[in-house]
């Protein structure tokens, strides 16, 4: 049995280096730490000059000449729920650079760099697009009314003009990142997650609240009293090396096929270097792994969180996440070890000792709170929702 | 389910401090110089004993209050109701959540050991920045801390923190929310009161 475990691995450690290496040749890409000397004081003195009057280019003064893309005044009939305070911006494809030009609620013009903003009476819900003559211009509109439903297709027009803003100056925000930053007037309808069965998943949820205090976290505090913090952190490091098959699979299923490879290289360096798991050394070579689960691959199928879901013991849920874990557990090669009292006991074992490593976690969430089971929720919701990005 | 690393990572949150910086100082130099001061404090030996403690959560206090723009962030965690309110309403808002947000995150952030924050990216546009970093404690995973900034003044300001994807913004956001449909704002403001008063007992 163990000589064929050593073969495996040493099969397994060549072969994944292999692929590593052959997919990671093309786009290597790691996290380096910030600098920040040279291309920032560059990027400053531009920010600086595009303030300055002076550098605003004549080609937007002759826009002055061009029809003006007018706006319509708020209550025309056009369309009475959105109030068009008209901003036009600006994209200069000599200097590449971007201006705004645009007018406060006094009547004042003000040409910027900047988009016009809640101060300056406008929150810019969209950009569109447009063409006067030459030149590419965007017009900002301002729903103060209701998200208009066809805000899918209008945000597509503020990537394309994102491209053009990346010219102007560093990177560009994400499509989402803008709309997030803009948003925050409009996020009255939509839930974060629909919750049909909020009465039953507020009564689990007082259930977990209870079984915490009263018996996992004493036996946890118990456990962490007795083991020394190193040694759970080399527990928990076998449980999570062991689930290994869950995320090569799931990674291939969402077509991840480079990081397929890497986690398997993780897992076949943590196995044999490592001691069944033991020490993550994988990661001290810079091989990271991705936490991918069956929840994720839903979604990357365009599977919807679908009704939230507080789970006994488990926890906050979604009815695609509960669909995940059942399916991820079914992957646990732990789960297939031996029989079913067996698996229970190391499961909870394996339960104990990662609460063990969490303690405090939970109070602080509660303390922090003004519901804690909205915030629980709302931050389930975000975190899963940030996982799928990754 | 480790979300709960989120929690852990708050401390992070308030890795700011007093930073005198030019004008058009990028986001990311502002992010650097305070983190570096607030570890100064909590590192600081004297500042340790137990009678400087209120000195200590004083000078927390005033570093986390010179970087965070509080006003942007109740703003945006009330949204639509910001708006409604009256001058004297905003001003009490701003004020009882600055206290609500510090009460709870000093208490984390002092039991700092030796995290190591590193800074991975910075993304402008306009006055808007995002700073994203990375916490390395030495036991756990890394924890990825954005910071969303705005630049008021030509001073860059936080107004949101998001931790491992959870921002701090749209949580309370929800929070808030769930309240005032419920209820009113009024049982909200009520609701902040009793929560800052339960710790100070």
């Amino acid at each position: 049995m163990k000589k064929r475990i050593k073969k495996i691995c040493l099969f397994l450690v060549p072969l994944s280096l292999g692929i590593y290496v052959f997919v990671s040749s093309s786009d290597s890409k790691s996290i380096t730490p910030y600098e920040v000397e040279r291309d920032l004081t560059e990027e400053q003195v531009l920010q600086e000059e595009i303030f300055q009057d002076k550098a605003i280019p004549d080609v937007i003064k002759q826009l002055d000449d061009v029809p003006v893309h007018e706006g319509v005044e708020k209550g025309s009939s056009v369309d009475p729920r959105v109030l068009y305070l008209v901003k036009r911006v600006v994209y200069i494809e000599e200097t590449k650079n971007l201006f705004y030009k645009w007018t406060d609620a006094e009547g004042q013009v003000h040409i910027t760099d900047y988009p016009p903003s809640e101060e300056n009476g406008i929150i810019p819900q969209y950009v569109k697009k447009d063409r006067i003559g030459s030149v590419t211009v965007y017009v900002i509109r301002d729903a103060t009314a209701k998200k208009r439903k066809d805000s899918v297709q209008r945000s597509s027009d503020i990537l394309s003009s994102q491209k053009i803003i990346k010219i102007a100056r560093t990177e560009p925000l994400e499509e989402e990142d803008i709309i997030e930053d803009e948003e925050f007037e409009d996020y009255e309808e939509g839930e974060v997650i629909s919750d049909p069965l909020e009465p039953f998943n507020r009564a689990v949820f007082v259930f977990n609240d209870r079984l915490y205090f009263l018996v996992i976290k004493p036996l946890a505090q118990g456990y962490a009293n007795l083991v020394p913090e190193d040694f759970r952190v080399v527990i928990k490091n076998f449980f999570h090396n062991i689930t290994a098959p869950v995320r090569v699979i799931n990674c291939l299923l969402q077509g991840k096929v480079k990081d397929a490879a890497n986690e398997v290289l993780r897992f076949s360096i943590n196995t044999t270097v490592g001691v069944f798991g033991l020490a993550p050394v994988a990661e001290s070579f810079g091989i990271k792994g991705k936490e991918e689960d069956f929840g994720q691959t839903l979604a990357v199928y365009g599977v919807g969180q679908g009704p939230y879901l507080v789970l006994p013991i488990i926890g906050p849920s979604s009815l695609r996440d509960l669909v995940g874990t059942a399916t991820d557990a079914f992957l646990d090669p732990l789960n297939h070890i031996s029989r079913l009292e067996t698996v229970a006991a190391i499961q909870s074992y394996k339960y104990i000792n990662k609460t063990s490593l969490h303690l405090g976690e939970y109070e602080e969430l509660k303390a922090s709170a003004l519901d804690p089971y909205t915030a629980l929720k709302d931050a389930y919701v975000q975190y899963r929702d940030e996982e799928v990005k990754k | 389910m480790s979300m709960s690393r989120v929690f852990v990572a708050i401390l992070v949150f308030l890795c700011f401090g007093v930073s005198t910086v030019l004008s058009s100082e990028p986001p990311t130099e502002t992010l650097k110089t305070t983190v570096d001061k607030i570890i100064e404090i909590l590192k600081d030996q004297k500042l340790k004993r137990p009678e400087m403690r209120d000195t200590r959560r004083r000078l927390l206090r005033s570093t986390i209050e010179e970087v965070f723009d509080f006003e942007e962030m109740s703003k945006r965690t009330l949204g639509v109701y910001w708006r409604k309110r009256t001058e004297e309403e905003k001003r009490e808002f701003v004020e009882l959540f600055s206290k609500l947000l510090e009460r709870t995150y000093i208490n984390k952030i002092e039991s700092y050991t030796d995290e190591e924050v590193v800074f991975t990216e910075e993304r402008v546009k306009g006055k808007y920045a995002i700073v994203k970093s990375v916490v390395k404690a030495p036991q756990s995973n890394e924890i990825s801390i954005d910071y969303r900034m705005l630049r008021k003044d030509g001073r860059w300001m936080v107004y949101d923190v998001i931790i491992e994807g959870v921002s701090l913004v749209k949580n309370y956001r929800t929070q808030f929310r769930e309240i005032i449909r419920k209820d009113s704002y009024q049982t909200l403001v009520q609701k902040i009161k009793e929560k800052l008063e339960k710790k100070d007992g």
